[in-house]
């Protein structure tokens, strides 16, 4: 008598299930999958929020970083190795912070003589020297998202 | 439809005509998905504050999400990697029989750490031998109630329609959910 595990196997199609193949490919790159994948839901989550006030889409962010929808799109899935140029120019153009240096941003540059009068110049603020500099002063910096359409600095 | 072999020779899922992929790859490719997950839990986020699930915003629902699959697919592909009676006993650890496991699903939900909403749909045709049929974010308590889930249970007896229609005995077909 044919069991049905039997039967179930002249069922069968030749071609095995792709899963294994692709589960061992996301396990080997986990670690960086993982933040590609925190990025992405922080860049949906940003589209959405925008897209009432300014038309963030896909599309428009694309358009804005000179690259295709379909890059974005693949971006947006959590399945691209991002570079840390392309973080930034996302960074810039939605006006908001996807990454930051743990431990950098906290460390402190003691002992930093100015020369007379001098200021570091920013694009949104001006910092004086002082004696102690504390680096978040830096590294805090957040693009301005501006509603009226226009982007970054 | 079409039966496709996962791995060894106990778990099997099916490939539906309008879909690229056979279920089980396409699950794991989805509950990897960023963008498919935002979608999802925006539209189902009333279901997330309605007490059957802890409150839960979306973010930690998606970011959950992604935790867990990563999890179940670590534990699936060390799975593939044991010997037949390993790959055997491990399958009948992880389904549990569909209408047992919604009820522990009500008295445990609420218990748990991570929020384990990922349910794979099976048929079990014989001891230890499952055809994966679908699944699907569970969010509530029964299937009935999201069309989504719904929809789980009409592909589920779809498929058992189809193993009757190519011999295989009725009797011998069950439902389960992992």
């Amino acid at each position: 008598m044919t069991s049905a595990l039997d039967k179930l196997k002249q069922l069968e199609s030749k071609e095995t299930s792709s899963w294994l193949e692709e589960a061992t490919v996301r396990q080997a790159n986990k670690a960086w999958r993982r933040l590609s994948f925190q990025i992405a839901v922080r860049i949906l989550r940003e589209i959405r929020m925008q897209n009432p006030v300014n038309g963030m889409t896909q599309k428009v962010l694309a358009e804005a970083m000179g690259v295709s929808p379909q890059y974005v799109n693949k971006v947006v899935k959590g399945k691209e190795n991002l570079t840390l140029e392309t973080i930034s120019k996302i960074e810039v153009i939605l006006g908001t912070r996807f990454i930051e240096i743990i431990g950098v941003a906290s460390a402190k540059v003691e002992n930093v003589e100015p020369a007379s009068g001098e200021s570091v110049c920013r694009r949104d603020a001006q910092v004086s020297l002082k004696k102690t500099i504390q680096l978040t002063e830096y590294f805090e910096y957040e693009p301005e998202y501006q509603p009226n359409g226009t982007y970054g600095y | 439809m079409e039966i496709v072999p996962i791995f060894g020779e106990y778990l099997k899922a099916i490939k539906y005509p309008y879909e690229e992929k056979d279920e089980f790859a396409r699950l794991f490719e989805l509950w990897q998905d960023a963008e498919y997950l935002e979608e999802f839990f925006e539209f189902h986020k009333a279901d997330l504050t309605s007490g059957f699930w802890d409150d839960i915003d979306v973010n930690s629902a998606i970011l959950e999400t992604y935790d867990y699959a990563e999890i179940f697919e670590q534990r699936l592909c060390e799975l593939s990697s044991q010997s037949s009676k390993g790959v055997k006993s491990g399958l009948d650890k992880i389904f549990k029989p569909l209408h047992d496991s919604q009820t522990q699903v009500i008295s445990l939900g609420k218990s748990k750490a991570k929020q384990n909403w990922l349910r794979i749909y099976a048929l079990r045709i014989e001891s230890n031998v499952y055809v994966i049929t679908g699944g699907a974010i569970k969010l509530t308590r029964t299937m009935q109630e999201r069309e989504h889930t719904n929809r789980e249970l009409e592909r589920m007896e779809a498929v058992r329609n189809f193993l009757i229609q190519h011999g295989i005995d009725s009797n011998t077909i069950e439902s389960f959910e992992s």
